[in-house]
């Protein structure tokens, strides 16, 4: 019995951190570019291709190919910026979201169906050697691919919070997302950050997308489920804070994998979405977001 | 140093700015005083490239500003404090500091500007690691100088320094203002408060909906009668 519920806690836990993580590069777009970029799932998925790609074609390791992952989804990014979003940037903030949310949901579909020409519409997983392998510790399995997911998503964290704490360039970007007018009045590039800051948040799908892949599977249908996902987390957790994300991902995820135990896994999609709605109305700035 | 020829600007179909012209020379304090409303605020906007004007030019140490992105003018030493202070709140002071030296040329001289700032505000120094929003009116706006002397600036300019603070701080950030003036910045003051701007400039100008009706010696302008009656109830 209590083995069970440890089970539950843990797989809830690593899939959790996913969750963090697919909504950590969604969170710093929103929170610095003031746009909600709806196809932020597409770039996860785009990710996870990558991976499956190095994967099939060269047997490059998946966790290897995050190596690979990491610059081209950073590129994509400065890309769709420049093209797409960097007018959006120049509007007013309302007209930003409303403005940035047509564009989102026309991507999503060029994405789609680009990667449904590109990989067809069939499911891929990666199946490295060891993806069946797990650790068990006081009767707990610990599948190792998951938990190296949960790993890489506590390093991605850490590495994001020493860059905006640390750098130059990350505490603009952190002067950018407060008051952009003052930022540039200190001399900050805002232009720059704001690209910046999008090819960061592509670079943070890619990742999402690399480990939704080994750990699950893709398909050029994942988008919307994912960019939902990281939706929630994005409002449980609130701005501002990165760990915040993480935490709140993995909230998330322990809530879904325990009423999934206890009332069947019909319930599992609905209690996310029962706290979605109270944290918005209880505490609409978020769990850890500063109050405003 | 500074030239503002002639300058229009409109929000969207709103004209608020007709015809502006103003000069700042090297090594000298100008004020802009006039009413609410009257377009201070858009003139010192269109001059940092944050609103671009439909007519006229402006020119910083004889280059042509009026299309030059806001971080470009800000490097070649214009520098604005604007009327909402310009700190930011979740940054600790040292960091507002520190960041304040975001340009190359500026970080190279990081320290020994602190060191200045310190020097000039030695409360920013006993205040460095509290998060900005957490000081008062007053350090902020310290904090809001401080930062912008970390740029080193040749010309900065200042929007109401003393909006929303009591007496005694107005005295002592302008007792600031005029120290740093003697250090070969040039300043450029905008101020309601049209007693205080015009004891420190040494050339002011009126501006009343959004033309420039009056402008003198601030000497000339603190006697002048209509000057007198409009902004000082005398």
């Amino acid at each position: 019995m209590f083995e069970i519920i440890a089970q539950n806690i843990v797989s809830g836990i690593m899939v959790g951190a996913l969750y963090g993580l697919a909504a950590l590069g969604l969170s710093l777009v929103f929170g610095v570019l003031k746009i909600l970029n709806v196809a932020h799932g597409e770039l996860i998925m785009l990710g996870g291709y990558t991976t499956f790609w190095l994967f099939n074609l060269y047997g490059l390791d998946p966790f290897v190919s995050l190596l690979v992952v990491i610059p081209t989804l950073f590129v994509i990014g400065l890309l769709l910026h420049q093209g797409l979003f960097r007018p959006v940037v120049k509007l007013d903030e309302e007209n930003r979201i409303k403005n940035s949310l047509l564009i989102g949901f026309g991507l999503t579909l060029v994405l789609q169906n680009l990667a449904i020409q590109l990989w067809t519409a069939d499911e891929r997983s990666v199946t490295p050697a060891y993806s069946t392998a797990a650790l068990e510790l006081w009767g707990v399995r610990l599948p190792v691919i998951r938990l190296a997911g949960l790993i890489i998503a506590i390093l991605t964290v850490v590495a994001l919070e020493l860059f905006l704490n640390r750098s130059y360039w990350g505490k603009a970007v952190r002067a950018t997302a407060e008051d952009w007018q003052t930022a540039a009045l200190t001399g900050i590039n805002i232009n720059m950050t704001y690209l910046l800051t999008f090819g960061l948040g592509a670079s943070l799908a890619g990742i999402a997308g690399t480990l939704v892949t080994v750990s699950f599977s893709v398909s050029p249908f994942i988008g919307l489920q994912w960019t939902l996902k990281a939706l929630i987390v994005v409002v449980l957790a609130g701005l501002g804070s990165i760990g915040g994300v993480l935490a709140a991902g993995i909230l998330l995820g322990v809530t879904e994998s325990l009423s999934a135990y206890y009332w069947g896994g019909e319930y599992r999609e609905l209690v996310g979405l029962i706290i979605f709605l109270i944290v918005l109305s209880v505490r609409p700035q978020g769990l850890f977001g500063a109050k405003v | 140093m500074l030239h503002i020829n002639g300058i229009d600007v409109a929000y969207g179909d709103l004209q608020v700015l007709w015809d502006v012209s103003l000069e700042v020379g090297a090594n000298s304090v100008v004020a802009m005083v006039g009413p609410n409303g009257a377009g201070k605020t858009t003139t010192l906007r269109a001059v940092m490239g944050l609103l671009r004007p439909s007519q006229g030019r402006i020119t910083f140490l004889d280059q042509d500003i009026t299309k030059t992105a806001t971080h470009e003018i800000v490097n070649m030493g214009l520098c604005l404090v604007p009327e909402w202070r310009g700190t930011f709140s979740t940054l600790t002071v040292l960091e507002n500091l520190e960041l304040g030296a975001f340009p190359k040329a500026a970080r190279a001289k990081k320290d020994v500007s602190m060191q200045r700032v310190f020097e000039i505000f030695p409360i920013l120094a006993e205040r460095q690691s509290q998060r900005a929003g957490t000081l008062s009116g007053g350090q902020r706006q310290m904090l809001a100088i401080g930062r912008a002397l970390m740029l080193q600036p040749k010309l900065l300019i200042l929007d109401e320094p003393s909006l929303g603070l009591a007496p005694l701080i107005v005295e002592d950030i302008f007792n600031v203002i005029k120290q740093i003036s003697t250090e070969g910045i040039s300043i450029l003051v905008v101020e309601q408060n049209v007693n205080m701007a015009l004891e420190i400039a040494q050339y002011a100008y009126v501006i009343e909906t959004g033309r420039i009706v009056q402008q003198d010696t601030g000497a000339k302008l603190l006697t002048d009668e209509r000057v007198r009656s409009a902004y000082m109830g005398i």
